[in-house]
């Protein structure tokens, strides 16, 4: 299975724009400045909610910084010009669709607001609604799925800073997850939410700025004509695995959206009526990112850009063009993406290690108090970092595909979250088979095509969800306040 | 220990060597989406390798021993894989690697844009009209 092979290395030390020290002080540079921040930020959270939710006051414009922030990945700055590059316009394109998914999430982060206002995880809903079977499924859904989440982006921070500066991979790994886990666990979410704003604003203002210095070296027109003499299928609109591909990374946009804890932990963080406002406007800030990004990876065979590894073809492209100035906006913007959603991630798997895990384990028990809560999620922010440098450490495969293996599983709990939000005649069974299903045949097909799991997990459990509901539908009378099923 | 001697031998004549002696092979290739990786060993005394097309038009220079290559229409296509020192003087010139790109499925590439665009469609009507009734069940 290709997926499993091992990815092209660029020699060490072979054609680096950024001289090995530079790469070793912007890491110390960034990371010290956020783990400041992270602990200034952190004098703020008093309490439990204060720790996970950000005292649920969060205002329009930190919501829509962290959204933005968020979704402005490592699968962004990183896959978006590998799509381009393998897959010509088609791919870029591709890539942008997956804008929608925080577009459509605004309308759901109301229903969220309303439904669970004390309410702290999506597993806590799903549990709460489907009952404690779909609960679990779901919950295993969501670990693995942030899980490989947090993994790519690991790998990416290690690929892209070797391919920079010669940092060798293990130390970018290590260096980008020990920063985040640091400034996670001094500020929890309020820190999270807080740089997440200064991040988002250096990863646009140096997107935009790349995108300007390459226009200006480059002339699109120029571009065009190498790659219609060279490379044609490259500017094709349309091909066989780009109209496969577009639909799929639709869904699964979809599917890591409206699942994830990431974006229901910020949906219940915002102020009443805040979150679809936030939300659709992070979608058309982050819109422009993929299209910048995968220009560069379009670029790439017209400017004879030696890409050894497709992963780090954008930020390659990026340096080769604006040298050693190019070289230090590309690195700063690509530690920035990344540890703004490996912090978002570590708070938001925690909370579903804390309340999640717990609550199945411990309900019949005496409930834990805040010192301890607080103290579980330190301790689980901590062995998800490790756990994510462990699993990163050997570079065992292609980021896209690994990414795209939770393309079945996440693209499986769409119909019923979606069913279970605004319906009520799905039950638990229903939801369980569903999801159950539609995250089989999605994983089996990713072993055949990486670039279809989501769109046949969906597909699949969609159809389940609309059987189920005409053959067997049940009266769902309403969830019980989340904080007493907590408590 | 063969494969040795004749990179040995290349380097001191400059003479074309089969493909496979240079390590010169595909690598992650996907015939029908028209791209591969194409990967070599690296060769004592040479500084920067070179990647020509069928034409002799140079691809791609570098000290790297990989090159992704994409965006290739179906059909045949040839690399040579060229080894230069550090006076830029050619060392080795390998024999034709080909790369064949075969005609993509259309017809599944509609039939699953069909199933995708089916199934957004109904998750965006689910969405829209769903978020218009007002919310059961909810708290006080």
């Amino acid at each position: 299975m290709s997926a499993l092979a091992p990815t092209v290395l660029q020699e060490p030390g072979a054609g680096h724009v950024l001289p090995w020290e530079w790469g070793v002080a912007l890491m110390l540079g960034f990371g010290l400045a956020w783990i400041a921040l992270g602990v200034l930020w952190g004098r703020k959270a008093k309490s439990m909610d204060d720790f996970t939710v950000a005292g649920r006051n969060v205002g329009l414009g930190m919501g829509t910084a962290t959204a933005a922030a968020t979704w402005i990945t490592s699968n962004t700055v990183v896959l978006a010009p590998v799509f381009a590059l393998k897959w010509g316009i088609g791919g870029m394109l591709a890539y942008s669709s997956a804008c929608l998914g925080l577009l459509f999430f605004a309308p759901m982060a109301q229903r969220i607001r309303k439904l669970m206002p004390r309410g702290y995880t999506a597993v806590q809903f799903m549990r709460m609604r489907f009952g404690k079977d779909a609960g679990m499924l779901f919950l295993c859904i969501s670990l693995l799925y942030g899980f490989a989440w947090l993994v790519t982006m690991a790998m990416a921070g290690g690929v892209v800073l070797e391919a920079l500066s010669g940092v060798p991979y293990i130390w970018g790994v290590g260096v980008v997850v020990s920063v985040c886990v640091l400034y996670t666990l001094f500020g929890g979410m309020y820190a999270v939410i807080g740089t997440d704003s200064i991040q988002s604003l250096i990863v646009l203002v140096g997107i935009v700025l790349v995108a300007v210095f390459v226009l200006r070296e480059v002339p699109i027109a120029e571009i065009h004509g190498t790659l219609a003499e060279r490379r044609p299928a490259l500017l094709s609109w349309v091909l066989p695995v780009t109209l496969m591909a577009f639909f799929n990374n639709l869904l699964f946009g979809f599917g890591e959206v409206f699942h994830s804890n990431v974006w229901w932990c910020r949906a219940l963080a915002m102020r009443d009526g805040v979150g679809p406002k936030a939300y659709a406007l992070a979608a058309l800030v982050w819109l422009p990112v993929p299209i910048v990004a995968g220009f560069l990876g379009l670029a790439a065979p017209a400017l004879d850009v030696p890409v050894a590894n497709p992963s780090a073809v954008g930020p390659l492209v990026a340096a080769h063009m604006l040298g050693t100035f190019g070289g230090v906006l590309v690195f700063v913007v690509v530690f920035c993406s990344i540890a703004s959603s490996i912090d978002s991630l570590l708070a938001a798997t925690s909370d579903l290690l804390i309340h999640d895990v717990s609550a199945l384990r411990e309900k019949a028990r005496k409930p834990p108090s805040e010192a301890q809560l607080r103290w579980r999620m330190r301790l689980s922010i901590i062995l998800l970092g490790l756990g994510a440098f462990l699993v990163s450490a050997p570079h065992w495969a292609n980021l896209e595909e690994i990414l795209f293996l939770s393309g079945g599983l996440v693209g499986s709990a769409i119909p019923p979250i979606l069913a279970g939000l605004f319906g009520k005649r799905l039950n638990g069974q229903g939801a369980v088979l569903a999801m159950f299903f539609g995250s089989t045949v999605g994983v089996i097909v990713w072993f055949h095509h990486w670039y279809l799991g989501a769109l046949v997990g969906t597909a699949v459990s969609g159809l389940l969800v609309l059987l189920w509901q005409r053959f067997d539908p049940s009266e769902f009378s309403g969830l019980p306040d989340p904080a007493q099923e907590t408590a | 220990m063969f494969r040795l001697a004749v990179l040995v031998l290349a380097v001191f004549t400059s003479v074309a060597i089969p493909a496979q002696e240079a390590g010169f092979a595909l690598g992650d290739a996907s015939p029908a989406e028209g791209h591969a990786v194409l990967r070599w060993s690296k060769v004592e005394g040479v500084l920067r390798y070179e990647i020509l097309d069928a034409d002799g038009a140079r691809m791609v220079a570098g000290p790297h021993t990989s090159f992704f290559v994409s965006g290739l229409r179906p059909g045949a296509h040839r690399f040579r894989l060229l080894g230069l020192d550090a006076a830029g003087e050619e060392v080795f010139r390998s024999e034709e690697l080909e790369f064949v790109v075969t005609e993509p499925d259309w017809g599944k590439g509609w039939s699953l844009f069909g199933v995708g665009g089916v199934t957004t469609l109904l998750i965006i009507l689910a969405l829209l009209s769903g978020s218009r009734r007002p919310a059961w069940g909810e708290v006080a």
